[in-house]
């Protein structure tokens, strides 16, 4: 028994030790945290204060002959971080002046993955440009967290040295690292169209579809006439991000080159077309966009209709006309792009207006004997009962669609209740 | 030594070799959080949310498994910072009411929509969609709930898909970091996941108020934080399952759909098993993502009954699921996972808890019969006591470092942690055990 207690007791005791172990640590943690943030607070107060006056020689000379490396090291790279423009260069000579950036380069050869990437990191935090030759080797790493660092700095630093190591990166070919450079290429402004440009007539077809595809969210009109030259590239996905950059561009002159598109053999292209078509939203393309509705591929058909019910009015009657069309995936497509556009609900309210007219009623018949009675039970359920419905109904007879017939028996139904009703009354 | 002292052995080797296998994967799942950190997804998700190049997604939804106020709740998917989304709902007879709210709510129109129908399954029966196209409901008649998301799939516009499950309420930027993984292009990425609380949380996320829930809680972040989140080192997960699983179109369609016949959770995880096999036979490099970050909340159980319900439910998902697939059981070409994973799975989930409960039996049976000293049973206890309270322990730690909850209840929390692990899981994986309709699925 007094074995027993006395491990009891050992085990209490033991357990104790371990807490108040833990406890200290912790305690030690906040001071040390503590103490830290108090020196660099004052590390940035003398820094911004002296910095810009007497340079970054003078500064470590006179104000940190023997500083605390760890917090003027987290000083320099906060000031990096908000990267004032007369501040950069100062900050980024004091960083190497302190040894830092000799210490970090050397670290981007690191065999520990996380030092490697730490190191990228505070480089491409204090955006020094000198770095780049080396954060490009990076890029190839084989650990993903040091690729990530990498790309992370050279987008930091965004010099144009440092924009064209990023776009070896897109040898990658994968949408993260695509979506990287175009940050850094956007942020780099200007200068970065040109080297777009240059890269819309790179051998590499991967660099090709990504410059057509970012010229779309960073260029103008000035573009526009490149965009069209890339439309005629022999890789699919280098035409398609073109027609896609074209419409976002909407410029009207480019409108042939994508008209010249709608007959590309590739179905992305066809389909990046007719989309780009509907944003430039010009009346005299809708002929073309109505054959589109009969394309074999059913993106092609859906941005065809879809652009044809942006246009608006001008669209409208191409989709009208296509509901006759001998193709039941062009009739069913421009149904549901009609359908879309609120026509139903507008060819009811003017026939309940009095401004009906036979060709009104032409349209919902042929809607209703294609089989697309969607909207159609959904307006006649929620109309009143009256003589306005009762003509519908009666335009409807002939047609056997169950959908509709299931409506048109529920009203009639309640018609004969109503009537009853009226008779009691 | 004697055959008693052989078996006594057996039984903490049994323990020694199950709760170290947990310790192995809890570390594994600390390195993946990380990982992740070191990544910055959560920094990373504003600058993508405004970004052209995120893949556009679908997220699919059952109205009937919405629970709560939906109009609320598409309210709340549809403001996701995400650059381009639609959300396609689900809904039968019994879901009406809510589907008549939504209809008025957002304005919907009836439309005949037309769509490639690339995999089998049923007709819509009436289709609804807001102005912008952004929301689609889906009137479907008698259809089983794989069926639905087969035709949903089908009404997909967008090459990403996201399959919400019952009750489940996503955390804001949820999609946005979810996405991150499939945009990566080193390996291939055919699901992503993420960590899912109990909704009933206290403020500041603090213990449930319900003892169960605390429980479940607890059984939860183990498997979370301790198997999900490091299986993709070891080729896994086996099975997956959650509120919120995020696929690719074209990895769904590949392999011909969610399997029509079963309910959203077993075809969830027939589709892990599937998807697997894909990538595999095609030699392709991927791996399953579990970010260990919050993604969505759900109510976790308030009762018993509720529990062992819903526990069954989910071991006869996983039954089916491995039925289905068991032609992967020991075979070379489906590596690791057809080799060790997928047979350990099968031994654990079908006879861990009676080798567990007979384990115990036997030592203490023994031990009575003074067949054993006590040295050999305080080695047993010790690997069933010490052992499984180190996972527990672990997987809250590991909940309060990465995931930043649970802070500041601490005794009463990891007294929790320690209990579930001794007596919980097992009493819920026995439960299951005598549970009648647990193979009902083999038949398919």
């Amino acid at each position: 028994m007094g074995d027993v207690l006395f491990f009891i007791l050992l085990a209490v005791v033991a357990l104790l030790a371990v807490v108040a172990a833990v406890l200290m640590v912790r305690l030690l943690k906040v001071y040390y945290r503590a103490r830290r943030l108090e020196i660099m607070r004052s590390y940035e107060t003398m820094l911004y204060a002296a910095l810009y006056k007497i340079g970054p020689e003078r500064t470590l000379e006179t104000l940190f002959p023997n500083p605390n490396r760890k917090a003027l090291e987290e000083v320099l790279l906060h000031m990096g971080d908000e990267g004032a423009e007369g501040w950069k260069e100062n900050v980024v000579t004091l960083y190497e002046l302190c040894g830092f950036s000799d210490k970090r380069l050397r670290q981007l050869r690191s065999p520990l993955k996380s030092r490697r990437s730490d190191a990228a990191r505070r480089l491409g935090r204090i955006c020094d440009p000198k770095a780049v030759p080396q954060l490009k080797e990076l890029l190839w790493d084989s650990k993903k967290e040091a690729k990530e660092a990498a790309l992370y700095a050279l987008g930091r630093i965004g010099t144009r040295e440092s924009l064209e190591a990023m776009l070896e990166a897109l040898e990658r070919g994968d949408r993260w690292t695509q979506e990287k450079v175009s940050e850094a290429v956007e942020e780099a402004g200007d200068e970065s169209r040109q080297l777009l440009l240059e890269l819309l007539k790179d051998e590499n077809p991967k660099r090709r579809t990504f410059a057509a595809e970012v010229i779309g969210r960073v260029g103008g009109a000035e573009e526009v006439i490149y965009l069209e030259m890339a439309m005629a590239d022999e890789e699919v996905d280098v035409r398609a991000r073109a027609a896609d950059s074209l419409g976002k561009l909407r410029q009207h002159s480019s409108r042939p080159a994508l008209l010249g598109a709608l007959d590309d053999p590739a179905w992305e292209v066809r389909s990046q077309a007719a989309k780009a078509l509907g944003s430039i939203g010009e009346a005299q393309d809708t002929l073309r966009l109505r054959e589109a509705l009969r394309d074999r591929e059913w993106w092609v058909r859906n941005n065809a209709a879809a652009a044809l019910r942006e246009m608006g009015e001008a669209g409208e009657g191409p989709l009208v006309d296509a509901l006759w069309d001998e193709d039941r995936f062009a009739r069913e497509t421009a149904a549901q792009a009609l359908e879309e556009s609120s026509m139903v609900e507008r060819i009811i309210k003017e026939i309940r207006e009095g401004r009906g007219v036979e060709e009104d009623e032409r349209i919902l018949h042929r809607l209703a004997e294609i089989g697309c009675v969607g909207t159609i039970s959904q307006v006649l359920s929620d109309l009143p009962e009256d003589e306005v419905k009762a003509g519908l109904i009666a335009i409807f007879a002939d047609i056997q669609e169950p959908a509709l017939r299931e409506i048109i028996a529920g009203a009639a139904g309640k018609e004969k209740t109503t009537g009853r009703r009226e008779d009691e009354e | 030594m004697t055959a008693y002292h052989i078996l006594a052995y057996l039984a903490i080797a049994f323990y020694v070799i199950l709760y170290f296998g947990h310790i192995f994967y809890l570390l594994l799942g600390y390195k993946a959080a990380l990982r992740w950190k070191k990544l910055g997804y959560l920094e990373e998700a504003h600058r993508l949310s405004r970004s052209d190049m995120v893949p556009p997604l679908s997220i699919i939804a059952d109205l009937g498994l919405i629970g709560g106020d939906a109009v609320q709740w598409v309210d709340h998917v549809l403001t996701q910072r995400f650059p381009e989304l639609e959300v396609i709902i689900m809904f039968e007879a019994e879901a009406e009411g809510k589907a008549k709210n939504l209809i008025e709510t957002f304005f919907l129109r009836r439309v005949d929509r037309v769509y490639k129908r690339v995999l089998d399954s049923p007709q819509p029966r009436e289709a609804y969609q807001s102005d912008d196209h952004r929301l689609i409901l889906i009137r479907t008649q008698g259809t089983e709930r794989g069926a639905s998301l087969n035709l949903a799939l089908n009404l997909a516009r967008y090459p990403l898909i996201a399959v919400a499950g019952r009750d489940v309420s996503m955390e804001d930027d949820a999609l946005i970091c979810m996405v991150r993984p499939f945009m990566e292009g080193e390996t291939r990425t055919p699901g992503v996941m993420g960590v899912e609380l109990p909704s009933q949380m206290e403020k500041e996320n603090l213990l449930p108020p319900r003892r169960i829930t605390r429980f479940a809680l607890m059984e939860s972040l183990r498997v979370q934080l301790g198997y999900l989140a490091g299986a993709p080192y070891m080729e896994g997960p086996v099975i997956a399952y959650g509120s919120l699983l995020l696929y690719r179109k074209k990895d769904l369609l590949s392999v011909g759909g969610f399997q029509p016949d079963l309910p959203v959770m077993g075809a969830e995880m027939d589709m892990t098993l599937r998807l697997h096999k894909l990538m595999l036979e095609a030699k392709e490099r991927y791996h399953y993502v579990f970010l260990p970050q919050l993604v969505a909340r759900r109510p976790f159980s308030q009762s018993w009954a509720e529990h062992f319900r819903q526990s069954r439910k989910q071991q006869r998902g996983i039954s089916s699921a491995f039925w289905a697939e068991r032609d992967m059981l020991f075979r070379v070409r489906y590596g690791r996972l057809g080799m060790f994973q997928l047979p350990f799975f099968w031994l654990f989930i079908n006879l861990a808890p009676v080798i567990g409960f007979s384990a115990y039996f036997i030592v203490i049976l023994f031990f009575a019969l003074g067949k054993i000293g006590w040295p050999v049973l305080a080695a047993f206890l010790l690997s069933t006591i010490i052992l499984p309270a180190m996972v527990g322990v672990g997987a809250v730690t590991a909940a309060r470092r990465e995931l930043g909850i649970l802070r500041g209840q601490g005794i009463l929390l990891y007294g929790y942690a320690f209990v579930t692990q001794i007596w919980f899981r097992q009493l819920t994986t026995l439960a299951t055990i005598f549970d009648p309709g647990r193979w009902r699925g083999r038949g398919r």
